[in-house]
């Protein structure tokens, strides 16, 4: 599977010196039905029985089993459907050219970022689908800094705005710090046990462990270069003590690459860590339980006090990792389903949350989109933009407000479930200050999503009537696929209720091979 | 005495790279890191991991820094600004001590550490020993060496007697391929991001 994706990947490469024959919109289309067609194929690997258990593959350095493939299929999904957002580019070029059609010439249309954001958007999912399929340290690594340098380059893609080029240098450096760390992590299990394959550390700590009175030295190495690894994982999913990087690269890059920065990086890590997680080290325990415990509570009261919306959504996403940690923390069978189902909840609703904020971003900077092409100054920035959009477009706002219930967890949506889920199981297990703490932090970051849609349904009477003017004159910006898929998504999260077997049912099924396994 | 030796290019190592943090002039800096690529080569060479050194000096002294040095001198940035910039991130120091800290005792824990270890210390005792192994021992590495040299076709040997070139490149090729592959498409990457990061455009 990953090798075909990566025939594709080869081909889609190639395909720049062609480029000129394609319209970009093409090529995003292009590499967006890549994506479902890499995603199908990692969905008719499961027909292979075999695949239940995992199989090792290029000896044993990478391990397909029945949960990567799933992830790997969440993953091109996903990332076919954040490719979809990007407005139609050809309608703006003919209306340029009708305009002036002296100065704008083809070049203008062919230079956009969009054709090399598809292509490193490629690169950074291949190394994704790699990390959640690999076996072994040393893969791990590669496929770490596959997967994060093409995200470090998405993030400075419009390098004329000063804002995302800072925001792709801080996350670059950062990203390189917490990549010496998992390196010295690595280095630190090979020096003490020569190793790097995940089963026979698995096997190693287990013998280690059996019993508790003869610790010895080997074991103080591995669990010190295991911590050292972790935290490098945790600092690039912005984890909190670890968080300061991630609301200023998320605020100053754009939005279209603001989605793929959220989502991506951390399914693959996410999961990731799900393989490492031991139960026997106490020290991992302690250090996922701190940050979890650190990372609801900063996300939520520090969520707070922002005023730009991106900023917001990042605290927002801190959060939403505090509570995915609870649930890896716990490691029984419940949690581990609440974890995957809180993972596909989180994707599905951040997708769509961005989506919607994409969205609104064209309608209404919609004049500066036709003109320029110019995607950064077209994003939304600060909440109070949003005032009284739903008077403009009733629609996407309702979707959006739907959309931030389910994140704060109102009960009949998808964000309920999964808080449900994990708060259900960290009771169950004992973890009674944590699931308090958990619970005071969602009801807290409900005031301030409720904030947004206060200030989306409250009319801005001086501007609303000029833009209502405006609006009617001018064709949509948003592009057909777009809007389905807004409509589309939030229908889900809205639904779910009536039939949740599809979701549930299978998140149940790989919980239970994970653990049939050990 | 080649422990010593060994001992002497880790501290050279280590002054050059605190230097090539320190000084303030970027030249300089990339100097000293020159230095510490030697240094590091050298202690790599005497560990006997010849052609990992070998490759330092030729990678990393031949290219990259040199590159640096191209690059730095071209750039032609001012020292003034450099300073300004430095002076700021002194209020960090607490920080850093702390983080620090907490970094070497970690480090500590993890390293058993005696003073034993440092040779410059048990220099004399060790020459000592060195002085009577000569007299009272026998050494066992020459009669090793001694058994290969005339018996080159015992099975254990010939299987085991690869270089190290071939050692790296028969692991590579067939255990690692897949990383091997893995590594050409973040070279891939490498080369395809700058020129979109640097090609001229209007947007």
């Amino acid at each position: 599977m990953i090798f075909i994706s990566l025939l594709i990947l080869i081909v889609a490469i190639a395909t720049p010196s062609i480029r000129i024959n394609l319209s970009p919109n093409l090529f995003i289309r292009l590499s967006a039905i890549i994506f479902i067609y890499a995603g199908g194929i990692s969905f008719n690997t499961f027909y292979i029985h075999s695949i239940e258990s995992g199989v090792g593959i290029y000896s044993g350095l990478y391990q397909v089993t029945a949960i990567s493939q799933l992830i790997d299929m969440l993953i091109y999904l996903t990332g076919s459907l954040i490719l979809t957002a990007w407005p139609i580019f050809n309608k703006n070029s003919t209306l340029e050219i009708n305009y002036e059609t002296v100065n704008k010439t083809n070049e203008d249309r062919i230079m956009n970022p969009c054709t090399e954001y598809s292509l490193i958007v490629m690169f950074s999912t291949l190394g994704a689908s790699l990390l959640i399929s690999s076996a072994d340290l040393i893969s791990l690594y590669l496929s770490i800094e596959l997967q994060s340098f093409g995200v470090y380059i998405l993030s400075t893609l419009y390098r004329d705005s000063e804002s995302a080029t800072s925001a792709g240098l801080k996350y670059f450096l950062l990203g390189g710090l917490s990549s010496c760390l998992i390196l010295l992590g690595i280095a630190l299990i090979y020096s003490y046990s020569a190793i790097t394959n995940f089963e026979s550390l698995y096997t190693l700590i287990s013998v280690l462990y059996s019993d508790f009175n003869n610790l010895s030295d080997i074991s103080t190495g591995i669990v010190y270069g295991l911590l050292l690894i972790l935290i490098g994982l945790l600092f690039k999913i912005a984890a909190a003590p670890l968080h300061n990087w991630a609301p200023d690269v998320y605020d100053n890059s754009p939005t279209i690459v603001t989605i793929w920065l959220t989502i991506m990086p951390k399914i693959s890590i996410l999961f990731l860590i799900l393989e490492i997680i031991n139960d026997k080290i106490i020290e991992i325990k302690y250090l996922f339980l701190i940050s979890a415990l650190l990372s609801i509570i900063l996300g939520t009261i520090v969520g707070l006090s922002q005023i730009k919306i991106k900023r917001l959504l990042a605290y927002s996403t801190i959060s939403h990792i505090g509570f995915m940690l609870l649930a890896l923390v716990i490691n029984t069978i419940q949690s581990t389903e609440a974890f995957i189902f809180y993972i596909i909840q989180y994707t599905l609703t951040n997708l769509n949350t961005f989506l919607i904020l994409l969205a609104l971003g064209y309608t209404i900077n919609r004049k500066i989109l036709l003109k320029n092409n110019n995607l950064i100054n077209s994003d939304i920035t600060l909440i109070s933009q949003l005032k009284g959009q739903f008077f403009n477009n009733p629609l996407l706002s309702i979707s959006l407000s739907i959309c931030l219930f389910s994140m704060a967890g109102v009960p009949p949506l998808l964000g309920f479930f999964s808080k449900y889920f994990v708060l259900y199981s960290a009771i169950f297990s004992g973890y009674y200050l944590l699931s308090i703490i958990a619970i005071l932090g969602s009801v807290i970051s409900a005031s301030y999503y409720l904030k947004i849609i206060k200030i989306l349904y409250t009319e801005d009477t001086k501007e609303s009537n000029i833009d209502k003017v405006d609006n009617v004159n001018e064709e949509s910006v948003i592009s057909n696929l777009h809007s389905f898929l807004i409509a589309s998504l939030t229908l889900l999260i809205l639904l779910f209720l009536f039939k949740p077997t599809l979701i549930l049912n299978s998140v149940q099924l790989l919980s239970l091979s994970i653990f049939n396994d050990c | 005495m080649e422990n010593i030796l060994l001992n002497v290019l880790a501290l050279g190592t280590l002054l050059s790279s605190l230097l090539v943090i320190s000084s303030s002039n970027p030249v300089i800096a990339v100097i000293f890191l020159i230095s510490v690529f030697f240094n590091a080569a050298g202690y790599l060479i005497l560990l006997g991991v010849g052609f990992i050194g070998i490759s330092y000096i030729l990678l990393y002294v031949g290219a990259i820094t040199v590159l640096f040095l191209f690059v730095i001198m071209m750039i032609n940035i001012k020292l003034s600004d450099i300073v300004e910039t430095g002076s700021e991130y002194t209020k960090n120091y607490p920080l850093a001590l702390a983080i620090g800290i907490l970094f070497i005792y970690e480090i500590n824990n993890i390293l058993p550490f005696s003073i034993s270890d440092v040779a410059l210390i048990t220099a004399l005792t060790d020459f000592i020993n060195y002085i009577n192994n000569l007299f009272l021992y026998q050494d066992h590495y020459s009669l090793v060496n001694i058994l290969n040299t005339f018996n080159p076709s015992i099975a254990d040997i010939s299987i085991t007697s690869f270089l190290q070139i071939e050692a790296i490149g028969h692991g590579l090729y067939t255990y690692g391929a897949a990383l091997l592959i893995v590594c050409s498409i973040i070279l891939l990457l490498a080369m395809t991001a700058p020129i979109f990061l640097s090609r001229k455009s209007k947007f």
